[in-house]
């Protein structure tokens, strides 16, 4: 079943409302929406494509048989919904394994022995994103959808499960974390 | 806006400006130009926005909607399971319809036993008994009829009794309607 290119113009709770009756089409449209939003918010938890793109495949499949669970007009986007749905999918995923780190210190190295200018970036976002796994969990989510993918306090905190003050001090405490961290690297900051 | 409000909002929300709260954007660009201090705290920390930015997604693999439009189709049923539990199950309205009529062919022969069997209806037993009062005075004939009396209110029990178990048990058999709070 190869996917389709055009996005219909219909509304997110149209599509679910659809996808809760068991319409395939409406879920292949959803899913073209969102997919590259999860798989950026799985990635930056999980750094590792495998581990990323087996957190968003287990999202869709949720999506497609959980649709009937997602009521209409309690307030929540169905976009906060999705998150919340891959936000726990990522804390399952990090309870059943532990994040190997081996594989991204090797691209590091490997990095460093290069000199152009995309690979030094590749090396700088490298750091980042082990930086970024050093946070405690609540820490890493709370700057990932809220720095990276562009939710508000309010939002980051319905998916999260918490209030928007503990999202600021999340926040606080991830920035100061990570400037710290990534002053130990020479060049970097 | 004072130095420690900036500096609060700086180290939540970082240096893009559009990040903040309820907050024109022009004026903490103000700010920024009349402050020094202000200045130099939002360069640093346009600098740590610079570096974690670098930090990019690779793109997934182009297959993975496909994967699991797969794995979907496969289960056509999954989604619309909800909808199931919100129908009655097609096997009960047969079970129903056929118990129904059960019930009703059994009152029938129920009926028709209970006529046949020479037990008093309830206004013959009336006009029996009002019969036997005038001869009450006669022990022997009272116990008699007291005895008959008996005899046919235990017969309609009996009966009755046993036209309830029979429906008892039959609408024990009966396929409850689903419940459509317990999904």
């Amino acid at each position: 079943m190869k996917a389709s290119k055009a996005l219909p113009d219909r509304t997110d709770e149209d599509l679910m409302d659809a996808i809760a009756k068991g319409d395939h089409e409406s879920f292949q449209i959803l899913a073209q929406r969102y997919m590259k939003l999860l798989y950026s918010v799985a990635f930056r938890l999980f750094p590792q494509k495998p581990d990323a793109e087996d957190i968003v495949q287990e999202a869709l499949l949720r999506i497609w048989s959980k649709a009937h669970l997602w009521k209409p007009g309690t307030g929540a986007a169905v976009s906060t919904w999705l998150y919340r749905l891959t936000y726990n999918i990522c804390i399952d995923h990090k309870r059943r394994s532990k994040q190997s780190m081996t594989a991204l210190d090797e691209n590091i190295t490997d990095g460093r022995r290069r000199a152009d200018k995309k690979l030094q970036d590749k090396q700088t976002g490298a750091l980042v994103a082990k930086a970024l796994q050093g946070l405690p969990e609540r820490q890493r989510a709370a700057f990932v959808l809220c720095h990276y993918q562009g939710l508000s306090n309010q939002e980051a905190a319905t998916v999260t499960g918490t209030s928007v003050k503990a999202i600021e001090a999340l926040l606080v405490r991830a920035r100061q974390a990570l400037r710290a961290e990534l002053q130990k690297h020479k060049g970097v900051l | 806006m004072k130095i420690t409000q900036f500096k609060k909002m700086l180290s939540i929300h970082g240096a893009d400006l559009s990040r903040w709260d309820d907050i024109d954007p022009d004026s903490i660009k103000g700010f920024i130009a009349s402050s020094e201090q202000a200045a130099a705290l939002y360069k640093e920390a346009q600098a740590l926005d610079s570096v974690i930015d670098s930090f990019t997604v690779p793109d997934a693999d182009p297959v993975l909607l496909d994967r699991v439009m797969n794995r979907i189709g496969g289960q056509p049923e999954m989604a619309a399971a909800t909808v199931h539990h919100i129908k009655p199950k097609k096997s009960a309205q047969p079970m129903m319809w056929g118990g129904a009529a059960f019930a009703m062919a059994a009152a029938v022969i129920l009926f028709v036993y209970s006529t046949a069997v020479p037990v008093p209806s309830v206004p013959d037993v009336n006009i029996f008994l009002a019969e036997l009062d005038s001869i009450a005075a006669e022990d022997f004939a009272a116990q008699e009829i007291i005895g008959l009396w008996e005899l046919a209110e235990a017969k309609v029990f009996q009966d009755n009794e046993a036209l309830e178990k029979f429906l008892d048990e039959l609408f024990d058999e009966t396929e409850a309607e689903p419940d459509l709070w317990e999904l």
